[in-house]
């Protein structure tokens, strides 16, 4: 049976990419959500420099799901949860290297702020 | 402990036994029906028996690994409701209020990815996996622990198959 036959008449104007309908999406993300939940103690193994606690990571995957809350658009939570399990697959089968990871930990510092104030560019050596 | 001691000893003794005196039997060479194995290859008896009652032996040694008491329904609760207490995304004002009626969603203000994140920890305290079917069956505390007595088969006075005590007396694990 094609999938045309089973989409409903409105939606035959949009070809979809995955999911027909809001419940199918809501489950392929509640799964990804699930995936990434389990996969946490070995990420934490895996990437051990960055110093991640439990609580710390699923607070970044939950930040990373939430920044995307207010998308209703059906093709568009299709590719954002592809591109959820690539980064999955990615980080899960250690393709990745250290810092790599904690880019998508958006509270963790990547690079070295600038001195602001008196006292932090004196230590700087300014 | 004493009681442990001596009963360690007397099992130690009777293998003993059994390797340095082989029973003599009066049917050591006739075809009775225990003599015969398999393939009809006739064994003497002697050895037959010995072998039977070393590893019944070994069997009963196996047996006394020791095992975690039977699963109440009350102990079912009581994880159930560490785990939701633990849980950081509920408010410190709720973290004791949370009872057997206690909404996820409702009562509690969490969302669908919250419950994910509980159902997970569930999955990770009991050590199996709930399917993505039943996900909306356990909105609540209530529906949970239904939900984790009917898959794990727990009833009131269960009874361990295997128990950590030769002497049936000693089933109740307050040795």
């Amino acid at each position: 049976m094609s999938l045309t036959t089973r989409l409903p008449q409105t939606l035959k104007q949009v070809r979809p990419v995955l999911s027909a309908d809001h419940g199918e999406a809501k489950r392929r993300v509640l799964n990804l959500y699930k995936i990434w939940l389990r996969q946490i103690p070995y990420i934490r193994v895996d990437y051990i420099k960055n110093n991640w606690t439990e609580t710390r990571l699923r607070d970044a995957i939950k930040e990373n799901f939430m920044r995307n809350k207010h998308v209703t658009d059906l093709r568009v939570i299709d590719l954002l949860v592809v591109r959820g399990q690539m980064d999955f697959v990615e980080t899960a089968e250690i393709w990745r290297q250290q810092h790599n990871t904690a880019t998508m930990d958006r509270k963790k510092d990547t690079y070295k702020k600038k001195p602001v104030g008196f006292l932090e560019r004196f230590y700087e050596g300014h | 402990m004493l009681k442990t001691i001596l009963r360690h000893g007397c099992r130690l003794r009777s293998v003993v036994n059994m390797r340095f005196s082989a029973p003599l039997c009066n049917n050591i060479h006739t075809l009775t029906p225990s003599n015969v194995q398999a393939n009809g290859q006739i064994w003497p008896h002697v050895f037959v028996s010995r072998r039977t009652r070393m590893i019944d032996q070994f069997v009963k040694d196996a047996g006394q690994m020791r095992t975690s008491p039977p699963l109440t329904p009350r102990d079912i609760e009581s994880r159930v409701l560490r785990i939701c207490n633990e849980y950081d995304k509920i408010q410190e004002a709720n973290k004791n209020k949370i009872t057997l009626v206690t909404h996820f969603m409702n009562d509690l203000g969490l969302d669908s990815l919250d419950h994910v994140e509980i159902i997970v920890a569930l999955e990770n305290e009991f050590g199996f996996e709930i399917p993505d079917a039943d996900y909306d069956k356990l909105y609540t505390v209530q529906n949970v622990v239904d939900y984790l007595i009917k898959k794990m088969n727990v009833t009131d006075r269960s009874k361990t198959t295997v128990s950590s005590a030769p002497d049936p007396r000693y089933d109740d694990h307050h040795h």
